[in-house]
């Protein structure tokens, strides 16, 4: 697909405590460089009403192109909000836009991930563009949605976004389009005009021998190697106990072999009573797995990398679109404001960074969308 | 990490299949590892299934239908891979960009490894198929089966043996023992044994079998064929048992219908006697040991023995089965008329044949008879008119011309007939026939053709010819009626001639009878008048003390009739009657007429129809004819009580009153066996006593004055009669 010729950015922050106020701040800020868009994102973070955010905007808009969800993190200019409202918006000649709530993510997900993407891409219209996808990060079966999505989309189109939530906490999270807003579902836009270049990295390395995952179901692992998922993992792991699991699986992810040489991580959320353990997203069964390990260092590098390897694929970079993991924050601590600043040093001065620390990431880098985990994925338009 | 470890791991996981139930479900598994570990775009795997290919999965080609294209002109980011390892097919993986070699390398691996997963689902899916096969065949079968392992081990069943034997699942049915729970006592358990043992392997054994329904331990009738087969990759028995209680019954039924039927049953193969039921035995004469084996033909009457065997080969020839007589030799070497029915069929590779027959030896005399009184008079023994008429048009269509008629007819017959009884007038048609047969030729025939009249037909006869025969049959009569002239034969005769089949022969016999009627009239009453006379001589031969009786009758009736003085005429006719009044007593049977003692009702009712009898006697003769009425009458009495007509007073012709006084006094004057003579003045006295009851007082007034007068003799003898 061609770059839009003339496309506008415009970006928008407020952390005004009321969400319309809030939300007309950002806003302003945006149309002031874009004037009336053609695709509006409107991440919001907790402690916001998603719903008055939403009729705030559309106050504003009118019906126009508009999609969102609620985030742990603003990332806008390299900077992370964890509280407030940002806004990007996305207009100019040649930029159009279609969006899609896809509502309650089921047993059903390919089929919802088909017609998720039959709402976006009718017959009628030509296949390209690029596809902003923000699902709810608690939804166990997202990859499965994005082979459905892919299986009827094909491979004309590039596949973007992060999981929504809620900074860790399991509830699920909102996700809205201009139509309304919903939670545990997938809000979705085709934007047609801008071409990103993509690029994603982790950090993480393999760090024992591998193991098969013998049984599997979805999201939950319950045997690995023909024994109790936890049992062989503590093995692996070591000094690994039921008490405290989530932080110490958190830094000692699973990692699944993907094309080009890379890993796909999973990180374990839980151990259940029965030893199985249950993962931030799909593992499948008769996958290689291994115990990957990653320091402040690796991530960092790996963080600058991509920015850098997306920036440097575009002459001049009007946007660039950031979605970061959330648990690298975790991991980082202290460290995460050098990751920024790592991403940040990479970056051409001027560009309008926009973003959001994710529930797992959405990249078709390697020709298909898939779900990462613990990734930054960077996206240059 | 190096890529020689992600390698590794890669093939760690591309050998880590599963085997999934569904194509669906490995179709996700390829998606999924497809996609994550080789950055496969597109996929699709195709199989070929009777020359055809069909897609069982395809992923990322958005719906376009541009499979075909894309594997038919694959780009240097695509791999196609061929299946010809159990399955023939092919797997299409598209990346997203330009595929290294080692990534072809590892898609190779994951293709070859799809390859193998897809053969095995399909060899399942093929042997599952077949196994449903094989169970809807096994199940659609009418017959139970039973698979054993050699041991004796069931190791399936059939629906059937569940709806047959009663039981309620396949489990429990597996779960018994054939032996003690599916078959009843005393079957051949040995000889089964002996065959799995001994038998080679296509040998199959059938057995009878008493079969047993483990629920309720009933027995029924089972036919059981055991095969030796392969089953599930070693060596089993295959046991099929069909219920044959219904067919044992019907062969029961129909043994013993064989045993039991009237009709005569064999079964003859080679043409030899291989079975026979008990009632061709009683028929043959023959035992059923000395039958079979026997030529079948032996039992045949020599010369019946071609009708036999041209029926046989018709029949073999697909002729339609039909009924044909023959004779039958039995053992003791009767002849029987029997009447068979053949049919035949196949039987263990020979022909058989059934022959059903039935003794018709009593219908076939029957018949005979039956064809000869169609054909012939009863009486005479001649032939009838039936006969006479076939005959006529055989001659008509003949070349056996000239052909001569002569027809006959007995004269007075009815006359006889009415007087003497019928069975005088069937001796006169007996004589008539005996000497129409006697005097005509063994080529003639002759015919009786109504009550009184024969026919003979004269082939290869003239007219010369026929009237010589004719004299001939004339002068026969005469011969007759000079040895038999107590009752003469008169018969009236007419001949006619045709020369050529051009004459028509019915007109001939029109022509004879014709002239045979003429005889007749020409004859007319002087034929009926010699018989008359000769019935008259027969009553006065018949009893001389009758005749008599009428002399003196006829002596004082004439002396009585001139004191009364009665016109010559009157006179002539007293004197006849006084000798032929009672000519009807000559049809009374001797036995009534001389009873020694007095007469039963019956016998005096056949008495008393001797007036009429006599009347129609004399109506016959013209010398007759005249007293007719008065013989008639002559058993009136004067007060009317007589009989037949109860007339009385002066209706009574005074010929018959006069006779009537006569009568009674020479009667009672005669020596009659019966009854005692009585004296003159005893008979004057009675004769009083009847006066104006049974005789005219007047006439008894004359009588007893004549006879006081002394012109009446004492006694018969003084009479000189």
């Amino acid at each position: 697909m061609k770059q839009g010729a003339a496309w506008r950015v415009g970006t928008g922050f407020s952390d005004q405590q009321d969400p319309g106020v809030a939300l007309s701040q950002a806003l302003e800020q945006a149309l002031s460089r874009t004037g009336p868009p053609e695709l509006t994102v409107v991440l919001v973070t907790e402690g916001y009403d998603p719903e008055r955010v939403l009729s705030s905007a559309l106050g504003i808009l009118g019906p126009r192109p508009l999609v969102g969800a609620w985030v742990p993190g603003i990332i806008l200019d390299f900077r992370v909000y964890r509280r407030g409202v940002g806004v990007l918006t996305i207009g100019g000649e040649g930029v159009q836009a279609v969006t899609h709530l896809e509502p309650q993510i089921l047993d059903e997900a390919f089929a919802q991930g088909e017609r998720l993407a039959q709402a976006l891409a009718g017959q009628d219209s030509a296949p390209g563009g690029t596809i902003l996808l923000f699902p709810d990060g608690c939804c166990p079966n997202i990859c499965e949605l994005l082979r459905g999505m892919y299986d009827r989309l094909g491979p004309d189109y590039a596949y973007l976004g992060g999981g929504s939530g809620d900074n860790l906490r399991p509830d699920p999270a909102f996700q809205f389009t201009e139509s309304g807003v919903a939670r545990g579902a997938v809000a979705a836009a085709l934007l047609l005009g801008p071409v990103f270049e993509v690029a994603l990295d982790h950090g993480w390395d393999p760090a024992g021998e591998p193991v098969i995952v013998t049984r599997a179901e979805g999201r939950r692992v319950f045997e690995l190697d023909g024994l109790p998922a936890f049992e062989r993992y503590a093995d692996l792991v070591r000094d690994c106990t039921r008490v405290g699991f989530p932080a110490r699986g958190m830094r000692h992810p699973l990692g699944l072999p993907a094309a080009g040489g890379r890993f796909i991580l999973r990180d374990p959320v839980r151990v259940e009573e029965d030893g199985s353990l249950v993962f931030v997203t799909e593992v499948p069964e008769n996958s290689i797995a291994t115990v990957m390990k990653a320091d402040a260092e690796s991530l960092i590098v790996a963080a600058r990398g991509a920015v850098r390897r997306a920036v440097e694929a575009v002459v001049a970079p009007r946007l660039l679109l950031v979605f970061d993991c959330v648990s690298r924050q975790s991991l980082l601590g202290p460290d995460a404001e050098r990751e920024m600043q790592a991403m940040a040093g990479v970056t051409p001065p001027r560009v309008p960074v926009f973003g959001m620390l994710t529930f797992g990431e959405i990249s078709s880098l390697t020709g298909t969308p898939l779900f990462y985990c613990k990734t930054v994925v960077a996206a240059a338009g | 990490m190096n890529f020689d470890v992600v390698e590794l791991l890669t093939i760690y996981e591309v050998a880590n299949f599963s085997f999934p139930a569904r194509y669906r479900d490995l179709m996700r598994e390829i998606v999924e590892k497809g996609s994550r570990v080789l950055g496969v775009r597109r996929l699709a795997v195709m199989v070929e299934e009777e020359g055809r290919l069909i897609t069982l999965g395809q992923w990322g080609f958005g719906g376009n239908g541009e499979v075909s294209s894309k594997i038919q002109n694959p780009g240097e980011n695509a791999f196609v891979h061929v299946m010809s390892r159990g399955v023939k097919g092919l797997i299409y993986l598209e990346a997203a960009g330009r595929i290294s070699a080692r990534e072809r390398r590892l898609i190779n691996v994951f293709a070859r490894r799809i390859e193998d997963i897809i053969a095995v689902k399909q060899m399942e899916r093929k042997t599952r198929e077949s196994e449903r096969a094989f169970r809807t065949v096994l199940n659609s079968v009418q017959e139970a089966v039973f698979i054993f392992g050699p041991e004796g081990r069931i190791l399936d069943v059939n629906q059937t043996v569940l709806r047959l034997y009663k039981v309620a699942s396949r489990e429990e049915a597996l779960a018994l023992s054939f032996w003690e729970d599916y078959s009843g006592p005393d079957n051949p358990r040995e000889e089964i044994c002996r065959w799995w043992n001994e038998a080679p392997e296509d040998e199959s054994l059938r057995l009878e079998w008493k079969a047993r329904r483990p629920a309720d331990g009933s027995l029924f009738e089972a036919e059981l064929f055991f095969g030796k087969i392969s089953f599930a990759g070693r060596e089993a028995i295959l046991a099929t048992a069909r219920d044959i209680t219904e067919r044992k019954r019907e062969e029961e039924l129909l043994r013993s219908i064989f045993d039991r039927t009237p009709i005569g049953m064999y079964i003859v193969s080679s043409g030899k006697f291989q079975m026979v039921n008990p009632q061709f035995e009683r028929l043959s004469g023959y035992s059923r040991q000395e039958l079979i084996g026997r030529e079948a033909l032996s039992l045949v009457f020599p010369e019946d023995r071609e009708t036999v065997r041209r029926e046989a080969v018709r029949m073999l020839k697909g002729g339609e089965a039909r009924p044909y007589e023959f004779r039958l030799v039995t053992k003791q070497g009767d002849t029987r008329w029997v009447e068979e029915t053949v049919t035949s069929w196949e039987h263990d590779g020979r022909r058989v044949t059934l022959g059903s027959i039935m003794d018709v030896t009593e219908k076939k005399r029957f018949a005979q008879k039956l064809e000869y009184v169609s054909l012939h008079d009863q009486l005479t023994g001649l032939h009838n008119r039936v006969y006479f008429e076939e005959q006529l048009k055989r001659l008509s269509r003949s070349e056996e011309f000239p052909v001569s008629i002569i027809v006959a007819d007995v004269n007075g017959l009815k006359l006889v007939n009415d007087t003497l009884g019928h069975h005088k007038g069937d001796n006169l048609l007996m004589a008539c026939a005996r000497i129409l047969r006697q005097t005509l030729r063994r080529s003639d025939i002759v015919a009786r053709v109504g009550g009184d009249e024969f026919v003979a037909l004269l082939p290869r006869t003239d007219e010369a010819a026929g009237t010589a025969i004719l004299q001939r049959l004339r002068a026969a009569i005469e011969q007759h009626n000079c040895r038999r002239p107590q009752l003469p034969l008169s018969v009236s005769f007419g001949m006619a001639t045709a020369q050529d089949p051009k004459e028509l022969l019915k007109e001939a016999y029109r022509k004879a009878d014709d002239l045979m009627y003429r005889e007749k009239l020409y004859l007319g009453t002087s034929a009926r008048g010699q018989i008359v006379n000769a019935l008259v001589a027969a009553l006065a031969e018949r009893d001389h003390l009758t005749e008599g009786h009428a002399r003196r009758l006829a002596h004082w009736c004439r002396i009585l009739g001139e004191r009364l003085g009665l016109s010559p005429h009157q006179m002539a006719n007293l004197s006849l009657l006084a000798k032929v009044h009672d000519i009807g007593k000559v049809g009374i049977p001797d036995t009534i007429l001389f009873k020694p003692g007095p007469l039963t009702e019956e016998e005096w009712e056949i008495m008393r129809q001797h007036p009429e009898k006599g009347y129609r006697i004399a109506l016959a003769s013209p010398e007759l004819a005249g007293v007719a009425d008065l013989i008639l009458k002559h058993h009136e009495r004067w007060d009317g009580s007589g009989y037949p007509l109860g007339l009385k007073g002066e209706e009574i012709p005074i010929e018959c009153r006069i006779l009537a006084i006569v009568d009674a006094f020479d009667a009672m004057t005669s020596e009659v066996p019966y009854r005692k003579t009585r004296t003159v003045e005893e008979a004057w006295q009675e004769v009083r006593r009847g006066a104006g009851t049974q005789f005219d007082p007047q006439l008894v007034e004359v009588f007893l004055q004549l006879a006081s007068a002394g012109g009446w003799p004492d006694s018969p003898q003084e009479a000189g009669v």
